[in-house]
C-alpha cells in the first residue's frame, strides 16, 4: 500500500460527507508501517509451536502435580505439628501436676482422707483421676494462696461483751478493739493444697483445680469446674505401678504376672463403684488410718489427641455393624491409617476403640471390641472412624507410698492400736 | 491489511525463537526447582522438630523410670556404648542409658553425697531418610541408699 499523503493523519472524505450536520468526521489513524509490503510477518511455525506446547504441558503438569504433593505434606504436617504440640503441652501439665501429687499432709492438716483417687466415669466410662497436690510456687501459687483454709473462721472476732454475748456482726465491727487479728494463714489453703482433677468429656481434656481441697472430690469434676486443656483429645488413659505391679504391658489372662493397675485409691477403704475392686482394697475402717494410705510409685499417661475433623486421618463405615460383630469391618478407605496389629493400631468409631490386627484397602480386622476400657455398642453407617496420634510418658511420684501392712511388725503394732480402747472420743 | 497492521507491531512479527522460548523454560524451571528446594529443606526441618519432641518425650519417660529405680537404692544397668533397646511406645526410636557413679575429686565435696551421685546420660536415636539422628539428655541423679 502506497500512502498518497505525507502526513500521517488523514481525513476520511467518504465517511465526512455521510455524516449528518452538526456531527464532527470521525477521524481515523493510520501508521505508516515501511516494512510490511516486502516481507511478511514470520511468527512462530507450527513445528516450534507444537514443540513449544508439549514442553509447556510437560513442565505444567508436572509442576501441578509437585505442587499438589506440596500441598498434601505440608498440610500433613502442619496436622501432625497441631497434634505434637497438643500432646507434648499436656504432658508436661499433666505430668508436672502428678509429681508433686501429695501423699502426707503437713502438720496440722488433718481434714484430707482421700488424696489420691482413679476411677472411671460412671457416663462416660473414660478414665478420670483426682489427686492433691501442693504448690510451693509458680503462677497457680495465687490460687492455694488466697483460697482460704476451708474452716469457719468464728474465732476472728471477738465479743467486747462478756461471754456468752451474741458476737456483732463481723460487717459492723471493724475497729481495732473488737478485731482479734486475721492471721495470714486465715487466707491461705491449709499445707498450699488443691485438689486437682483430670477428665476427658466430649474429646475435651479438661482440668479442675480447686482450694481448699473440697470433701467430695468426684462430684467437681464437671466441665463447668474445669478448664480446656485440649480439645479432639481421642483418648486419656492412667496406668498405676503399684506395689504389686511388674510390668506395664497387659499381661496375657490366666497370668501369673501382674501389669499394672487401673483404679486406685489411696484410702483403701472407698466402696463406691469400681474401687471396691481396688487390689489394695482392705475396708471401711481404713478410712480413718492415714498410715495404710497407698500411692502408686510411676503413673504412665497415654494420650491420644488430632487435629479438629475433617482436617484429621479419618474415614467413614459403610455398613452398620452390630454390638459384637468382630472380625471384617467395611469403610470407604483406610488411606493413611497404620498396617495394624501393634500396639497403635486403635481405631475410634463414635465412642468406642477397637484394636484391628490387618486392614485391606477398604476394611479393617478388628480383633478386639470395646478396647481402652470403653464399651462395646453398635454402630450405624456413616459413623466416622479416627485414630489420632497416641503419646506415651511415665511419670515417677517421689512421694509414692507402698502398703506397709505386709510388713509382719508393722501389722502387729497396727492391730494392738486399733483393738486398744480410745479415750478420745468426739 | 489494516487490521494486521493493528495487531503486529515490526519487532513481534519476528516472533520468539525456540531458542528464546526454551531459555525462558529453563529460567522458570531453575526457579522452580530451588523454590521446592526451599519447601522440602522446610519439611525437613520440620519432621526433625517432630521427631525431636517425641524423642524428648521417650528421654522424659527413660528418666522418670531411672529415678523411680534410684529412689528403690537400686543403680539402673549401664548400657554398653553403642548398643540400643527398642521401646514399644516409641516404634521408631532407640534408647541407651549410661550411667557413671561420680567421683569426690575435689576437696569439700561432701562425700555422702559424692558416692551417691551419678551422672546420668540418656540418648535417644532414630532414623531419618538414612541419616541418624539423635538426641541426648545428661543429669545428675542422686541414689537413695548406698
Amino acid at each position: 500500500m502506497k500512502l498518497k499523503n505525507a502526513n500521517p493523519f488523514t481525513l476520511s472524505a467518504p465517511n465526512a460527507r455521510r455524516c449528518t450536520a452538526g456531527f464532527q468526521p470521525a477521524r481515523v489513524l493510520t501508521i505508516p508501517f515501511r516494512n510490511q509490503s516486502r516481507r511478511r510477518p514470520r511468527g512462530l511455525t507450527l513445528v516450534e509451536v507444537m514443540i513449544t506446547m508439549v514442553i509447556f504441558v510437560t513442565l505444567a503438569a508436572s509442576t501441578i502435580l509437585a505442587v499438589k504433593e506440596v500441598v498434601t505434606q505440608w498440610s500433613l504436617g502442619e496436622r501432625r505439628r497441631v497434634a505434637y504440640e497438643k500432646a507434648a503441652g499436656c504432658i508436661d501439665i499433666v505430668s508436672s501436676d502428678i509429681r508433686l501429687a501429695m501423699s502426707h499432709e503437713p502438720a496440722g492438716v488433718t481434714d484430707i482422707k482421700a488424696k489420691f483417687i482413679a476411677d472411671f466415669d460412671p457416663e462416660t466410662y473414660q478414665q478420670r483421676l483426682m489427686f492433691v497436690r501442693t504448690f510451693e510456687s509458680g503462677p497457680e501459687r495465687a490460687i492455694t494462696f488466697n483460697a482460704g483454709d476451708g474452716i469457719d473462721n468464728q474465732m476472728m472476732f471477738k465479743s467486747a461483751a462478756s461471754d456468752g454475748a451474741q458476737a456483732p456482726s463481723p460487717l459492723n465491727v471493724m475497729d481495732g478493739s473488737e478485731f482479734t487479728g486475721l492471721k495470714v494463714g486465715d487466707f491461705k489453703a491449709l499445707g498450699g493444697m488443691a485438689m486437682i482433677g483430670y477428665f476427658v468429656k466430649d474429646q475435651i481434656l479438661y482440668r479442675v483445680i480447686r482450694a481448699p481441697v473440697p470433701d467430695r472430690m468426684a462430684a467437681l469434676l464437671q466441665p463447668q469446674n474445669g478448664q480446656i486443656l485440649a480439645t479432639d483429645v481421642l483418648h486419656l488413659g492412667f496406668e498405676y505401678w503399684g506395689q504389686y505391679t511388674q510390668q506395664w504391658e497387659e499381661p496375657p489372662a490366666r497370668s501369673k504376672i501382674i501389669g499394672p493397675e487401673r483404679l486406685w485409691d489411696s484410702t483403701r477403704s472407698l466402696t463406691v463403684g469400681p474401687l471396691k475392686n481396688f487390689r489394695m482394697h482392705r475396708g471401711e475402717d481404713s478410712a480413718d488410718d492415714k498410715d495404710d494410705d497407698v500411692f502408686p510409685e510411676k503413673v504412665r499417661l497415654t494420650i491420644t489427641v488430632d487435629s479438629p475433623l475433617p482436617r484429621c486421618v479419618f474415614t467413614k463405615l459403610t455398613d452398620d455393624i452390630g454390638e459384637s460383630s468382630g472380625g471384617e469391618i467395611l469403610v470407604d478407605s483406610t488411606r493413611s491409617f497404620p498396617e495394624g496389629g501393634d500396639e497403635s493400631s486403635y481405631i475410634l468409631i463414635d465412642d468406642e476403640w477397637m484394636h484391628f490386627s490387618k486392614k485391606t484397602s477398604e476394611s479393617f480386622f478388628i480383633d478386639r471390641r470395646g478396647a481402652r476400657g470403653t464399651k462395646a455398642v453398635g454402630h450405624a453407617v456413616n459413623a466416622t472412624i479416627r485414630i489420632g496420634k497416641t503419646f506415651r510418658r511415665v511419670v515417677y511420684l517421689p512421694n509414692w507410698r507402698d502398703d506397709w501392712s505386709i510388713d509382719a511388725d508393722w501389722r502387729a503394732r497396727k492391730e494392738a492400736q486399733r483393738t486398744k480402747p480410745r479415750t478420745l472420743t468426739k | 491489511m489494516s487490521s494486521s497492521a493493528l495487531f503486529t507491531s515490526p519487532r513481534a512479527a519476528r516472533g520468539m525463537t525456540l531458542i528464546e522460548v526454551m531459555i525462558s523454560f529453563a529460567i522458570l524451571v531453575v526457579g522452580l526447582v530451588s523454590i521446592f528446594a526451599i519447601l522440602n529443606a522446610g519439611f525437613r526441618s520440620h519432621k526433625r522438630a517432630v521427631n525431636e519432641t517425641e524423642a524428648s518425650i521417650l528421654a522424659d519417660s527413660l528418666l522418670s523410670e531411672m529415678r523411680s529405680e534410684f529412689a528403690h537404692g537400686t543403680v539402673p544397668t549401664s548400657d554398653r556404648p553403642g548398643s540400643f533397646h527398642e521401646n514399644a511406645d516409641f516404634p521408631l526410636y532407640k534408647y541407651s542409658r549410661q550411667i557413671v557413679a561420680l567421683e569426690p575429686a575435689r576437696k569439700g565435696v561432701n562425700q555422702v553425697m559424692a558416692d551417691r551421685s551419678y551422672f546420668t546420660r540418656v540418648e535417644v536415636r532414630w532414623s531419618d531418610q538414612g541419616d541418624d539422628k539423635s538426641i541426648s539428655v545428661d543429669t545428675v541423679m542422686f541414689c537413695n541408699r548406698k
